[in-house]
């Protein structure tokens, strides 16, 4: 299976169904991209497929041919979303936090509060009730334009 | 926050202070985990360690210390304050000795056709002591907060035969972005005298206010509730008592 990953054209010898998490996970050896529930619901294992956010639990390999992937790896550590999540307290235990930074990349440059809540209804957070995060978003979007 | 605690004592970066893994096998019994005092307990007995090496080395930086000295070690232990009285026999009197308070006040709307409880508001106020990391003690608050939400209005574990059937974010539901209201985090500033920097503790308490200001909002609202998660079905059947 041939698509690109965070930037770079790779080639994957893997089973056309297994789940777009394994694939990354344990062929690609990209282990930021988190399994919270499994079944599509908690958004943990958010990743873009050409820029829209997927669960990538519920997404065989087969299904990403020829397009582009974006997990937490793609963002090089030093985007401006990932630097606000560490300076607003965005991140607590840290499992949700890929798929969040994820889903809000996708929400483009300076989001409102509304479509931060609707963009990220779908990533569950069981510790900062939210607010943190949206300050975080809300940061970076004023501190830097957000790249996509 | 522990080893901001040292660092901030000792006035060197907080890079430069290691907090070793914990270990059973390495350390005394501290007893239960419970009362969220780590912070209080443990906070202060590393901020009297820190006051001591800071005393022993005089000045020196550690690293100019360590050259001319070579390492030390200084280690402390709990000591009870002399105004808490407790019998380690009888285990009479106060376990501990001091807490936290807080208090929620949240506002409601519930849907007259749906019976759904949405939290519109909610202020949470929190006595501490002294907040040592101000951000993360805000993240606890509110992470706290929106799981007691979550309790009072949603998580409803349903058992049978020893098991929970409900095991699934498909029928166990916790808050979303969109059932978590926004949050009013009031931090108040109380030194305690025997806590690191006056701090007490905060760990456990933001969960457990939310869901009595719930109970007591939807009871200021005609519904005679006994029991939470206060579900659709729940109200619909005490409205109509």
């Amino acid at each position: 299976m041939q698509f690109t990953l965070n930037g770079k054209r790779v080639r994957v010898d893997a089973h056309p169904m297994t789940r777009l998490l394994d694939a990354l996970r344990e062929t690609c050896g990209l282990t930021g991209t988190k399994e919270g529930c499994g079944e599509g619901e908690c958004g943990a294992c958010t990743v873009l497929v050409d820029r829209v956010p997927v669960n990538s639990c519920l997404v065989p390999l087969a299904q990403v041919a020829g397009a582009r992937v974006t997990t937490i790896e793609g963002l090089g550590g030093r985007h401006p979303l990932q630097r606000a999540f560490i300076e607003h307290g965005g991140a607590q235990c840290g499992i949700c936090t890929p798929g969040m930074i994820l889903a809000a990349v996708a929400l483009g440059p300076k989001p409102s509060l509304d479509a931060i809540k609707t963009g990220l209804a779908g990533n569950i957070c069981r510790c900062t009730g939210y607010s943190a995060i949206y300050r975080s978003i809300s940061r970076a979007g004023a501190d830097a334009g957000i790249r996509r | 926050m522990l080893a901001q605690i040292v660092a901030d004592t000792l006035g060197v970066p907080y890079e430069a202070v290691d907090v070793n893994a914990a270990d059973t096998d390495q350390v005394p019994d501290s007893g239960p985990t419970v009362a969220s005092r780590t912070c209080m307990v443990v906070g202060r007995m590393l901020e009297r360690c820190a006051l001591e090496m800071r005393e022993r080395l005089g000045g020196l930086s550690p690293r100019d210390y360590w050259r001319k000295h070579g390492p030390f070690v200084v280690t402390k232990q709990y000591e009870k304050p002399p105004e808490i009285v407790w019998d380690e026999t009888t285990y009479v009197g106060d376990a501990y000795g001091s807490y936290g308070w807080a208090c929620d006040v949240v506002e409601l709307e519930v849907d007259p056709q749906t019976w759904e409880v949405r939290p519109v508001k909610l202020t949470t106020v929190h006595e501490i002591g002294k907040a040592i990391h101000p951000m993360l003690a805000i993240g606890q608050i509110e992470g706290g907060t929106a799981q007691g939400l979550g309790w009072a209005l949603l998580e409803d574990v349903v058992m049978r035969d020893g098991r929970m059937v409900n095991n699934t974010f498909t029928n166990y539901i916790v808050p979303t972005t969109l059932d978590t209201p926004a949050m009013d985090v009031v931090i108040v500033e109380h030194p305690y005298k025997h806590g690191p920097y006056g701090a007490k503790g905060v760990g456990e308490m933001p969960i457990d206010g939310p869901a009595p200001a719930v109970v007591n909002a939807l009871r200021h609202a005609g519904f005679d509730l006994r029991e939470i998660p206060a579900t659709p079905e729940k109200l619909m059947s005490c409205s109509s008592r």
